[in-house]
């Protein structure tokens, strides 16, 4: 192991502030599916086991390979089933949380969202459409446990010195509508009738800021994380981007940024065409993490000395690779995202189910030990 | 052992078409296993392909973009490690890119000795989804090897033969065939490219 000068947390906030650390910091944004593997045990009898069951193994994770920097607490089916996704639990024969995507609302489910917002929207109506929760008083327990558990879960690594990079993740609003509605049918509506969408919209990003901010509140951590799948260049034009997507998510980033809230971008597909954009937000505001299908060497040109990348190693390669060829992977990553700072060594779009532990360990073990040279 | 991967968005009509082709290429004994990426409600495909006869496994994947091709691959390994049907079709999401799909394929154990993409469009949606999804459109059209035109009986002829034309200004080599895959014997000229 090199000389380190600095702790995780050091660490973590000098590649946020596009600084050089001592070296590169690395979140591996395990999940408790890929935790369960590296570790030979069986995720779909931890799954059913409640959040601090699924918490508890991948702190055993971190434990067993003598922690890394940046952490993010237990991310169950329970939180996407809360925000009003239809996810089925891990099986023997799926080791994955499985989305189903349906048209579980109607057109005229927009108006109601612009009315009460989307939270009230998913207790009142969507819940039952996506789950077995009846009521609201079961939603509110599951809720319970959901904050408890991250709560815990936050805890729990900041006693062993880890960076905590966010409570809980929150889908974009586009995203969150075009899940629910399934993404022809939501197409379909921003190309016919698209005024009653943007309603939802705009009121489903005021919420995202008030609701963002009371977690950062509740956590006490400031970092706020959102997700989209779909609004990138590979699916839709820019001028989609740049009508339905832009616009609502600057303005979150604004609101977060004077509150002193940092962000990070869950961004998956290709976001090539769309990196440009994020140069317009203040710099060292927010951070992308990218998913292997975006160019993250071009990414880094563009985004150099503006905002910090986490990095993208592809499930495929973690799971099918071997571990010199991650090794490998890693050491590119240091030398051209990372050589100058504003770079975490992560795994694209999380670490995946299927994730092989000799794989795993030379991924923690080259970011632990290879020397930022640039 | 051969692949056919049927994509195309949502509703197109994967399904159906899969429905056929399997069916014919069973009358031509030659065994064939399904596999369902099951992104609607989950099993029913798989299960509705069970009633015809057909074998049928299902693809489980975590996230569109980039875990599906990793479970392919260990689907398809699993698959032939006891057996190797003349056939494997899939029948993939509609959010994916077929390169998303196939970019991993190199890392399959067992060989493969043809791999054809087949995208399904809806004749019905096709200019609302040219316009408002051209980026995602258009790569599942530039890698497909053939293109089915599917639900002509909701356009007329005219309109059916112009996005024809329109999908051979995308790629020009491409294929493409007409049909209502939900009416019997429109796929003759479909199977004879396939086989
Ligand atoms: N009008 C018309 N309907 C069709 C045709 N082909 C299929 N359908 C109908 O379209 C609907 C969707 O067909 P599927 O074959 O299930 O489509 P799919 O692409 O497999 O759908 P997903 O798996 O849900 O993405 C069904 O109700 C079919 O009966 C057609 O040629 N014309
Ligand atoms: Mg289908």
């Amino acid at each position: 192991m090199r000389n380190e000068t600095m702790s995780s947390i050091e660490r973590v906030q000098c590649a946020m502030n596009l600084e050089k650390p001592d070296r590169v910091p690395i979140w591996p944004d395990i999940t408790t599916a890929s935790a369960a593997n590296v570790l030979g045990e069986k995720i779909w009898e931890i799954a059913h086991l409640g959040f601090d069951a699924s918490q508890d193994v991948e702190l055993k994770l971190f434990d067993e390979f003598g922690g890394w920097d940046a952490v993010n607490p237990a991310l169950t089916d329970e939180v996407f089933t809360l925000g009003g996704n239809k996810v089925i639990k891990a099986t023997k024969n799926s080791p994955e949380t499985q989305f189903i995507e349906g048209e579980y609302t109607k057109y005229e489910d927009y108006e109601i969202i612009a009315e009460i917002g989307w939270m009230n929207f998913v207790k009142e109506h969507l819940i039952s459409r996506v789950s077995d929760i009846k009521n609201e008083e079961e939603y509110n327990k599951k809720y319970d446990e959901v904050i408890n558990g991250t709560l815990r879960g936050i805890s729990e690594y900041q006693k062993r010195g880890a960076f905590v990079l966010y409570a809980q993740p929150n889908n974009h609003p586009f995203f969150t509508l075009s899940l629910a509605r399934s993404m022809v049918k939501f197409t379909e509506d921003l190309y016919y009738r698209p005024e009653m969408v943007e309603r939802a919209l705009i009121k489903m990003t005021d919420e995202f800021i008030e609701f963002g901010a009371m977690l950062c509140e509740v956590s006490g951590i400031r970092i706020a994380k959102i997700i989209e799948e779909r609004a990138g260049g590979a699916i839709y034009p820019l001028r989609i981007f740049e009508k339905y997507w832009w616009p609502y998510t600057r303005k979150i980033v604004d609101a977060f940024h004077s509150q002193g809230i940092f962000m990070t971008f869950h961004l998956d597909t290709c976001w090539d065409k769309n990196l440009p954009y994020f140069k317009q937000l203040p710099r060292k505001s927010a951070m992308v993490e990218l998913d292997g299908t975006t160019d993250i060497f071009a990414a880094k040109e563009i985004l150099r000395n503006h905002m910090c990348i986490a990095s993208d190693i592809h499930p495929a390669l973690m799971s099918l690779g071997t571990p010199e060829e991650v090794a490998a992977y890693c050491k590119r990553l240091i030398d051209e995202v990372g050589g100058d700072g504003g770079h975490i060594l992560s795994t694209a779009c999380g670490l995946p189910a299927a994730a092989k532990r000799e794989n795993f360990r030379a991924m923690i073990e080259t970011g632990k030990t290879y020397e930022l040279s640039k | 052992m051969k692949l056919l991967i049927i994509a195309g968005f949502l509703g197109s009509g994967k399904t159906t078409v899969l429905l056929h082709v399997a069916r014919n290429f069973v009358s031509h004994a030659q065994e064939v296993i399904v596999i369902e990426n099951e992104i609607g409600e989950i099993g029913i495909d798989g299960q509705y392909l069970n009633l015809h006869g057909l074998e049928v496994q299902e693809l489980f994947g975590g996230c569109v973009c980039c875990t599906l091709s990793v479970n392919l691959i260990e689907t398809i390994d699993k698959i032939c490690s006891s057996r190797r049907p003349d056939w494997i079709i899939l029948e993939a999401t509609g959010a994916a890119r077929p390169i998303d799909i196939t970019g991993n394929l190199h890392r399959l154990q067992t060989k493969i000795d043809h791999i054809q993409v087949a995208i399904v469009v809806d004749a019905g949606r096709y200019e609302m989804l040219m316009d408002m999804m051209n980026p995602l459109m258009t790569t599942q059209i530039e890698s497909a090897d053939v293109v089915i035109i599917n639900k002509i009986d909701r356009v007329d002829a005219e309109k059916a033969n112009q996005i024809a034309e329109d999908i051979n200004q995308l790629n020009s080599k491409i294929p493409t065939f007409k049909m209502s895959a939900d009416k019997e014997n429109t796929l003759d000229g479909l199977l004879e490219f396939l086989v």
